[in-house]
């Protein structure tokens, strides 16, 4: 019993340590992944990440390929002639020593062609192909937020909004 | 005579002005100094429109309550999930404050891949209250015309360049399922006498635009 107990500790810790420390031999570290939840209508889902460069040379991604869909791309969203633009990266270059952050409205991986969307509490094997030939592989969680706290009422000024049409039943 | 004719114009001029300033008055119901909202000049009555499978949503949908209105696609993977994920936080921000939320309404201007059950789920998947709706696309250009929304059809050609063309206009074959769209992302919202009234510029913050939906 105590032995089960033990081994599924030890289990749950390289499988939890596992999405994080997946790069943990190259030089590029992938934090604090996930895959944004979509309704089971959607066609495509995103990615978002923290790519961490260790070392002292530019890091250049050139490819990404995830698990359960057709393709991936790298792509970035900016705001262009009053539009939202979205466009694929050939590829994204980290530069030495430095982080790049993945984010809604920025960088970000794109999945389309999904064998079936990928649903909350899952986890999607992702893989960065590097200039230099080497292959990263990590598995990203599928969340529907990435907020770690509740949502941030601190700015809010509660005085000033009126309670006194509150339901309170 | 003379002065008759004087006295008559000067009835009609005066009467013309008052009504010119009732009509004026009912068009533009005050609205509060918005913080992060850019109110319109004036406001801007829609045109008569119809969207759904059974043209079921007219202009009446935007009558007696404030709405929110967002344009945008199901294949799009980054700015519309932010948008309504966005939403939804605003609606609890209201909820909190024991206020209505204006209702949220997504409108696809991608008809050649999403329908209107699709829509539904979608926004559903968001928050129960959100609708999710097309038509087609004369329809819904009508509402762009109003909002000033710009959206267009885009995809990577063989040199590895983006093209951008109308919505309606021809792509390559092989592009037909996985074209982009650029879209303005403005959130605009609608008065209860359904009228355009203001619009909210990304970056989008559930914080602010709840700080002036509060003030409704």
């Amino acid at each position: 019993m105590q032995k089960s107990i033990i081994t599924t500790l030890i289990a749950t810790a390289i499988f939890s340590a596992a999405p994080t420390f997946a790069a943990a031999k190259t030089n590029m570290m992938v934090m604090d992944a996930w895959v944004r939840a979509a309704p089971p209508s959607a066609k495509v889902q995103a990615a978002f990440f923290t790519v961490m460069n260790h070392s002292n040379k530019p890091m250049v991604i050139t490819d990404v390929e995830a698990q359960g869909f057709e393709r991936s791309e790298l792509h970035l969203s900016s705001k262009r002639d009053g539009m939202m633009v979205m466009e694929k990266q050939q590829q994204i270059t980290i530069p030495a020593n430095a982080i790049l952050k993945f984010k809604p409205g920025s960088y970000h991986v794109m999945f389309f062609e999904p064998t079936k969307i990928a649903a909350p509490g899952e986890l999607v094997t992702v893989s960065f192909t590097l200039l230099s030939g080497e292959k990263v592989t990590t598995k990203m969680p599928v969340k529907r937020d990435n907020n770690k706290a509740k949502m941030d009422h601190s700015k809010m000024d509660h005085n000033k909004i009126d309670h006194s049409n509150m339901k309170h039943n | 005579m003379k002065k008759s004719k004087v006295i008559i114009a000067a009835a009609i001029f005066s009467l013309s002005a008052l009504g010119a300033m009732v009509a004026n008055n009912m068009q533009q119901p005050s609205l509060p100094a918005f913080t992060t909202a850019y109110t319109q000049p004036e406001q801007i009555t829609l045109p008569e429109f119809a969207l759904g499978d059974a043209q079921e949503y007219t202009n009446a949908l935007f009558t007696d309550k404030w709405s929110l209105l967002f344009f945008g696609y199901a294949s799009c993977p980054d700015v519309c999930p932010t948008e309504l994920y966005n939403l939804n936080n605003v609606a609890k921000i209201m909820a909190d404050a024991g206020k209505a939320m204006p209702q949220v309404v997504f409108i696809s201007v991608d008809p050649q891949r999403d329908n209107n059950d699709m829509l539904t789920s979608y926004a559903h998947f968001y928050n129960d209250d959100f609708m999710g709706m097309t038509g087609s696309t004369s329809e819904i250009d009508k509402l762009v015309a109003s909002f000033g929304v710009i959206y267009q059809k885009t995809f990577l050609a063989n040199n590895g360049k983006y093209i951008s063309v109308p919505y309606s206009a021809p792509i390559p074959e092989d592009q037909r399922e996985s074209y982009l769209i650029n879209h303005s992302s403005r959130l605009y919202l609608v008065n209860p006498q359904g009228q355009y009234v203001a619009a909210f510029a990304p970056p989008h913050s559930a914080n602010k635009i709840a700080e002036d939906l509060l003030k409704l």
